[in-house]
């Protein structure tokens, strides 16, 4: 058995954001590319490292390529980028790019998540 | 789970063409409740047709190039709206951006673009212009800017209402 602690907010803050992911260690973090961008640039401007993150994943949208490196160059490295495709007609993602295979072909939406 | 990309004739195209994304596999839905028209619309043969635009590569990556419907048709050309939104992405001053079809007497359609940029960023409509037109072919620079002071209209996930979009172009002073 493992478990894992969700972290929420109410509504989308950025400031808030980077607060609860230093102080309850988020380890990863998962919007629309809006938001995942005005996290890298908020984290940034305050030089903060996001340091507790393991993985980044947007979608619900086409995540733009400029998202996936800057995942990947400003948390250097550290951080897997994950995005994936799917509708409520696929009950969820049923296709998914995940690190390394996303740095790769950062325009795609990745492999069929096998079954 | 199996994807594939079809053609008009309901055939596989060819690697790297663009075509219909279909998905296959445990988790594919049974149908719509009471709604056989519209199940027997969407599924071939365990099939289920997305309705995306998409394309494989030959590692079997797959590329969502958008919605069929976001497809803005200038002239005969497509032109995808999530295209032009990842080359307006690209711009440093942009923090969303927008593309939608406005209708136009000469080409059917001209490209639209709504675009809100960071905090204290000053591209203009002109300067948005030529940086798409660095990266993508001239016919898919958006003919429209406008820059609303306001974050893009969005839905509860997160995903930018282009029927809104249309009301800002006709409300915006043109550029």
């Amino acid at each position: 058995m493992s478990g894992g602690e969700v972290v929420l907010l109410y509504r989308w803050d950025v400031a808030q954001a980077l607060d609860l992911i230093e102080r309850e260690g988020v380890n990863a973090i998962a919007g629309v590319p809006t938001t995942m961008f005005e996290l890298l640039d908020e984290a940034r401007r305050q030089g903060r490292d996001l340091a507790s993150l393991s993985g980044v994943a947007s979608g619900a949208t086409l995540v733009p390529p400029e998202l996936v490196r800057r995942i990947d160059s400003q948390l250097t490295h550290r951080a897997a980028p994950t995005n994936g495709y799917g509708l409520t007609e696929t009950s969820g993602a049923a296709i998914a790019n995940v690190g390394d295979d996303y740095l790769r072909h950062p325009g795609s939406v990745g492999t069929p998540i096998s079954s | 789970m199996k994807v594939r990309v079809v053609g008009p004739d309901d055939e596989p195209v060819a690697t790297g063409e663009t075509g219909e994304i279909w998905i296959k596999g445990p988790t594919v839905f049974r149908g719509y409740l009471n709604n056989p028209e519209a199940t027997a619309a969407a599924l071939t043969d365990g099939w289920f047709r997305t309705g995306d635009a998409g394309k494989l590569d030959e590692e079997g990556f797959l590329y969502v190039v958008d919605r069929l419907k976001d497809v803005v048709i200038r002239g005969g050309e497509n032109i995808y709206a999530a295209e032009v939104e990842a080359a307006l992405y690209e711009h440093p001053d942009v923090a969303e951006a927008a593309i939608v079809g406005v209708p136009d007497e000469r080409y059917g359609e001209q490209v639209a673009a709504v675009v809100r940029l960071r905090p204290e960023a000053t591209a203009d409509p002109a300067a948005l212009q030529a940086h798409v037109a660095s990266r993508l072919a001239a016919f898919k620079v958006p003919s429209i800017v406008r820059i609303p002071p306001d974050p893009l209209p969005r839905n509860a996930a997160g995903k930018v209402l282009k029927r809104d979009l249309r009301a800002i172009l006709d409300t915006q002073p043109a550029t």
